[in-house]
């Protein structure tokens, strides 16, 4: 019915619907509001990028941060890494129960939770996306079953479902390598939570394009549905992908760390995880043993808090009604050879 | 409120009739995703005590081998009478469960309701007519940081503040001993806040709040960052329109326009919200009830789960999907009370 | 709108006013009057647990959670008698048998009654007996009960026919499979909710809130000879160990056991206030190589690459390193403290790796080396220190230079399915017994249809089970097993691992409970006391 944020059938901008020569003008004037903005959307987009950028390189150059493997208990010379240890010189956020190091644990970590996010996120585009074009554009009665069952899964506890299908893919997915079915099996079970909402938001997108006079003319002129589709209306809806891409993305992590803190995520032995993590130190915590719980968390915290930055600031701007824009000089010479007007407001 | 002949009793049955579908839809969702699991109770009994041999033979005896089609016919005709099943591995019925576990989260999700809209409507609007200001920065940050910290986490530390140092605070359950066992001599509700008022015992009342106000606290967290979003998105979206323009030119001050005219409107899609909130409330309940070791639903399924209790599963499960149908009937209904516009969609 | 919303802002503020205002006040515990009842708090025990039972209706229970509800709160015929391990009259004045162990009768004791009055007769043991193996619960000890058939031929007197002789039957007759309830009240075709149970026990149920708490009184109309050392008992089930070691710390729980993890029991030492008794357990771990999966290209080899397994255990690592203590090396199948258990692994193969002799079998076998073992294990049957203990394990076994270890883990329905049906080579198991006596050890392992599905078979050790089963005559039963387990070590794939302690934590000093602390796991709530 509603989502949970405001986001725009269509953008001022697209609704112009450049014809061929205008094209490389419209995408520069898509992106115009990030250029025009001012205050503060702008700086909060580029903190929640800077953050989620950091994390980017823990995940790819893990091997390079990371002072040890994360699953090593052993120094170089045979001897054993103290058991929750506190923070020192050769273990900078401390040891944890499994005589691990905590640091390690958050680079590798990184590595494991953009790895789930981004298989998670891909294929619920994959899928989600094209069933909201087809289903919104054609309707009928495959329209309506599908609206029956998305409405039911995207009502249903999404942690609950996830928990659900990571239950019962659990080992199923062995063929892939010991250490990357568990990825898998909570990459799907992160999916399946997420296809209803690209597929709902796509939908309703499509629905009001569809009725826009541009399109229904370029049906009455002959062309091909999917033509119709891929030139005037995928162009239009996408722009809410972003949005709901990063949006999804750290929700997807919240989802991956509770999988993990109940233990139906990625098994220890096969990927550092923040959330398993924290399962293990719950016990210790009240021992004061603090850095075991205290870095994982805030890990979370960080990546997430720069997802929904993000987002949010991609909503912000993308979002014309929310947008607030300098007022700008009106060059008449330009104006002479547009088409279209540009308001400021 | 004006109500054209015919359209909202009209819309009330569509609205009732697609229920129907969708509730078949989820049981059999649930249904399969129970029987792709492997083994049965008796399996899970006496798997490695009994030999194989005798484990088949009990199963046999007892029926667990019969055709699906013949199991998915016994389920849903019990579903139908209301029979939700048996517990496998206690002793009870899952209507039992329901009448005891889930009075306690019931108990557990109102009260975290009531503090996430206490909470996320009033930051909310004074952040939406603060807009841009350092305040705005701050509460915005607030609710996503409240969003983004892990509920078990925040659960985590609040036990070290709370419990470990200051010892202000229960750290788990729902009532102390003495509590519990009066509460459970005198119940009428199972609800234990509701049952201290019925019995008139303050010291039951007192010693349930406090065991109340960490969990709770930390769920409505987790909520109140939705809310927070979502009211400033919206108020900012209705001050924009015309009639608010209007009220500030008539000289009405800022505050009163915001609060009079603004909140009003922007409370229409919370009413929605609520509802969603639902299904997200179901899930930090999960998490939540595992860290505090709160006895409600959420942890028991948890538990349930990790027993293999399928039967025990498929029937709270079953009725989840029932409430958050049920739930978002209720909020369809109540919008269309409020927002003519939708019954006419 | 509006209007609700004040409504909402005034509800909430009053709500935490209202927790301001009690923040600082005490909390329920000790001191407080309780409500009616004979008991007063200050003498009742309060015992914390993790452990969730399945069913205190005897015909539902075969697991030791509900068993230790059981036994306080039902009679058997017999029942176990902590000093000796030896079964002892309980409802019965005793049982005995014809020669060949297949009839048994037993005597009742005269004029007992349940908690609620209702009298006590054989019919209420034949009853017992047989709704046990109609209700065939899955959950349920039928499978103890093996098909008896029970007559009770006068008011006192109780004859069962055992399908085949056991020289043991009294060891069950005093399991919680035993347990005699009252006919007039238990439903014979299926379970009675578990707050309405009666029995004859020294304690009968007060109060019952499922999963949470439980209020055990004594039980007025009690017959029997046990002297009570405190005035109720009530459980409180928890759902984490955190929660419950708080508790214990803050003195909200006077027992707790089982249920604290070593990394708990460690933190908890030293504390003031909170000590820890520990005890002799039961339950044992082991792995288990299936003869025909494991790798090897014929007996030999097979043979082989076990015992150089054997020589590259590292046990006492795993019980400091992964368990801290609270578990022992195991160096025989039986658990230390039974009779006929001899450390027989230690004798043959040491007590610490050694790599030489490792290489040195696997060379004589003519067995290519690393050898590449894919060893199975469970994360949720057997606790989550399987995960380290296994991770330990390949550790050490990959120390050696001579194996490459493959960890495969999955859920224990699965587990079960997979591993006891030839799918895994090598895998985890473990064991806790029934009754405290060898057989129920030796008898479930090493016979020829044992549950391991390892496909091993010695007709020498079948002889001697049944030869030890046959005879109650315990010096020669203790000869028997120890010659089972000299031909075990040798010839059995199995290796035991370690034997957990029994480890209870109290606050203050709790009288008693050193001596319930046994090998046979029965927790008797009439010997604790509070000082």
């Amino acid at each position: 019915m509603t989502s949970e944020f405001m986001v725009p059938t269509t953008s001022p901008a697209a609704e112009a619907a450049p014809s061929k020569g205008r094209r490389v003008r419209g995408i520069r004037r898509a992106l115009a509001p990030i250029a025009e903005a001012r205050g503060l959307p702008k700086w909060v987009l580029f903190i929640g990028i800077g953050i989620v950028l950091v994390f980017v390189v823990f995940a790819i150059f893990a091997p390079w941060i990371s002072p040890y493997k994360f699953d090593q208990y052993l120094t170089t010379s045979g001897q054993r890494f103290p058991k929750s240890g506190a923070p020192s010189g050769s273990h900078w956020f401390g040891t944890n129960i499994m005589s691990t190091d905590v640091f390690s644990h958050i680079v590798y970590g990184a590595r494991t939770a953009l790895e789930v996010i981004v298989i998670a996120v891909v294929i619920s585009l994959f899928v989600g996306v094209p069933l909201g074009l087809f289903s919104g554009y054609y309707g009928g009665p495959l329209d309506r079953m599908l609206v029956l069952v998305m409405d039911a899964m995207f009502a249903f506890p999404s942690l609950l479902l996830a928990i659900l299908v990571a239950f019962l893919l659990r080992g199923k997915f062995g063929f892939l390598g010991a250490s990357f079915s568990g990825i898998m099996a909570a990459a799907i079970s992160i999916t399946v939570i997420y296809i209803p909402q690209y597929f709902r938001v796509i939908r309703n997108s499509v629905i009001s394009v569809r009725e826009n006079p541009y399109v229904e003319a370029a049906r009455v002129l002959g062309a091909k549905p999917r033509t119709v589709i891929a030139k005037y209306v995928f162009g239009n809806v996408v722009q809410n992908v972003p949005v709901i891409g990063t949006l999804n993305a750290a929700d997807a992590l919240l989802t991956l760390a509770g999988l993990g803190f109940l233990g139906y995520g990625v098994q220890p032995t096969e990927a550092a995880e923040w959330g398993y993590d924290l399962q293990r130190a719950l016990g210790e915590a009240s021992g004061g043993i603090w850095w075991t719980s205290v870095y994982p968390g805030l890990a979370i915290v960080l990546l997430v808090t720069g997802l929904t930055l993000v987002g949010e600031s991609l909503n912000d701007l993308i979002n014309p009604t929310l947008r607030r824009r300098q007022l700008l000089p009106i060059d008449r010479a330009e104006m002479a050879g547009e088409d279209e007007v540009v308001a400021g407001r | 409120m004006a109500r054209s002949s015919g359209s909202l009793p009209r819309y009330l049955l569509t609205r009732l009739l697609l229920v129907i579908p969708m509730v078949w839809i989820l049981l059999t969702v649930v249904f399969i995703l129970m029987r792709v699991a492997p083994g049965d109770p008796v399996q899970a009994a006496l798997g490695g005590r009994q030999p194989q041999s005798v484990i088949n033979e009990k199963r046999h005896e007892l029926g667990f081998d019969k055709p699906i089609i013949v199991q998915y016919g016994h389920y849903i005709n019990g579903v139908l009478h209301g029979d939700f099943g048996q517990v496998t591995s206690e002793n009870r019925s899952v209507g039992n469960v329901i009448t005891h576990e889930g009075m306690a989260t019931l108990e557990l999700s109102v009260c975290a309701m009531l503090i996430a809209l206490v909470l996320g409507l009033s930051i909310g609007v004074i952040i939406a007519r603060f807009r841009d200001t350092p305040l705005d920065v701050a509460g915005r940050m607030f609710g996503i940081l409240t969003y983004a910290a892990p509920v078990f986490w925040v659960g985590i530390l609040f036990q070290l503040l709370f419990v470990a140092k200051l010892q202000w605070l229960p750290s788990s359950g729902q009532a102390d001993t003495l509590q519990d066992l009066d509460l459970a001599q005198h119940a009428h509700t199972n609800i234990y806040l509701v049952d201290a008022i019925i019995n008139g015992s303050w010291s039951d009342f007192t010693n349930v709040l406090q065991h109340l106000i960490l969990p709770s606290l930390t769920l409505g967290l987790l909520i109140c960052g939705v809310f927070i979003r979502l009211v400033r998105v919206n108020v900012i979206q209705t001050l924009k329109d015309d009639y608010i323009e209007a009220a500030r030119a008539r000289g009405i001050s800022e505050s009163r326009v915001v609060l009079r005219h603004g909140f009003r409107n922007a409370l229409v899609p919370v009413v929605t919200v609520v509802g969603l909130q639902a299904a997200l409330l179901l899930s930090g309940a999960v998490l939540t009830e595992t860290t505090f070791s709160w006895p409600g639903i959420g942890r028991a399924l948890i538990n349930y789960l990790n027993q293999r209790d399928y039967v025990a599963v498929q029937g709270i499960v079953t009725v989840f999907a029932l409430i958050v149908v049920g739930v978002s009937l209720l909020i369809d209904v109540v919008t269309a009370l409020i927002d003519p516009r939708v019954r006419y969609s | 709108m509006k209007a609700q919303w004040r409504a909402g802002v005034a509800v909430g503020a009053v709500l935490l006013l209202g927790a301001a205002a009690c923040g600082g006040s005490s909390s329920g515990g000790g001191g407080s009057k309780s409500g009616g009842g004979s008991s007063s708090s200050s003498q009742s025990i309060v015992w914390g647990t993790t452990d969730k039972p399945v069913s205190y209706d005897p015909a539902g229970a075969y697991d030791l959670p509900s068993w230790n509800v059981i036994y306080n709160v039902y009679q058997g015929l017999l029942r176990i008698d902590p000093a000796t391990e030896k079964p002892v009259p309980d409802a019965a004045t005793g049982c005995t048998s014809n020669k060949d162990f297949t009839v048994w009768t037993c005597t009742l004791k005269p004029n007992q009654k349940f908690s609620n009055g209702d009298p006590l007769t054989s019919a209420d043991v034949k009853f017992s007996f047989d709704r046990t193996l109609k209700i065939n619960d899955p959950s349920g000890p039928s499978s103890l009960l093996a098909k008896v058939k029970t007559t009770a031929p006068d008011p006192t007197t109780v004859v069962f026919h055992l399908a085949s002789g056991n020289s043991l039957w009294p060891q069950i007759l005093a399991t919680g499979a035993g347990a005699i309830v009252d006919s007039k009240v238990f439903p014979a075709t299926k379970k009675l909710a578990d707050n309405q149970i009666v029995g004859s026990g020294p304690y009968m149920l007060k109060t019952y809130q499922p999963n949470q708490i439980a209020q055990f009184v004594p039980n007025p109309n009690y017959g029997g000879d046990l002297q009570l050392a405190n005035s109720g008992l009530v459980i409180k089930y928890y759902a984490d160990e955190n929660s419950l070691k708080l508790d214990i710390q803050q003195g909200k729980v006077d027992v707790v056991y089982p249920g604290l993890s070593p990394t708990a029991l460690n933190q908890l030492k030293g504390q003031s206030g909170v000590n820890q008794v520990s005890g002799p357990g039961g339950a044992i771990r082991y792995m288990v190589f299936n003869l025909k999966t494991m790798p090897g290209a014929n007996d030999a080899q097979k043979q082989a690459i076990i015992h150089a397994v054997d020589y590259s255990v590292d046990r006492d690592s795993i019980a400091t390193n992964v368990y801290q203590g609270t578990v022992k090396p195991l160096y025989t199948m039986v658990a230390s403290g039974l009779a006929g258990a001899t450390d027989v692994w230690k004798t043959t193969y040491g007590a610490t790796p050694d790599k030489a002799k490792a290489a040195a079998e696997l060379q004589k076998a003519g067995v290519k080396t690393p050898v590449n073992l894919q060893i199975w294990w469970t994360p949720t049957h057997y606790g989550a220190l399987s995960s380290d203990e296994y991770t330990e394990i390949k550790r050490q076994l990959e120390a050696t230079g001579l194996f490459k270890v493959d960890l495969q883990s999955t859920e224990w329905e699965q587990y079960t399915a997979n591993c006891l049906a030839d799918k895994c080579p090598i895998y985890q198991l473990g064991w806790f017994p029934d009754y405290p006596d060898t057989d129920d050890y030796v008898g479930q392992f090493f016979g020829t249809s044992s549950f391991l599905n390892d496909h091993y078979s010695n007709a020498q050790i079948d002889s001697l089970l049944k030869d030890e089963q046959g005879t109650t005559d315990q010096a020669k039963r203790t000869a028997d097993f120890v010659k089972i387990q000299q031909i075990a070590v040798k010839d059995a794939p199995v290796i035991p691992i370690w034997q957990g302690q029994q480890i209870a934590v109290t606050h203050g000093t709790i009288n008693g409970i050193s001596d319930t602390l046994t090998p046979d796991y029965i927790f008797r709530f009439w010997l604790l006391g509070k000082s």
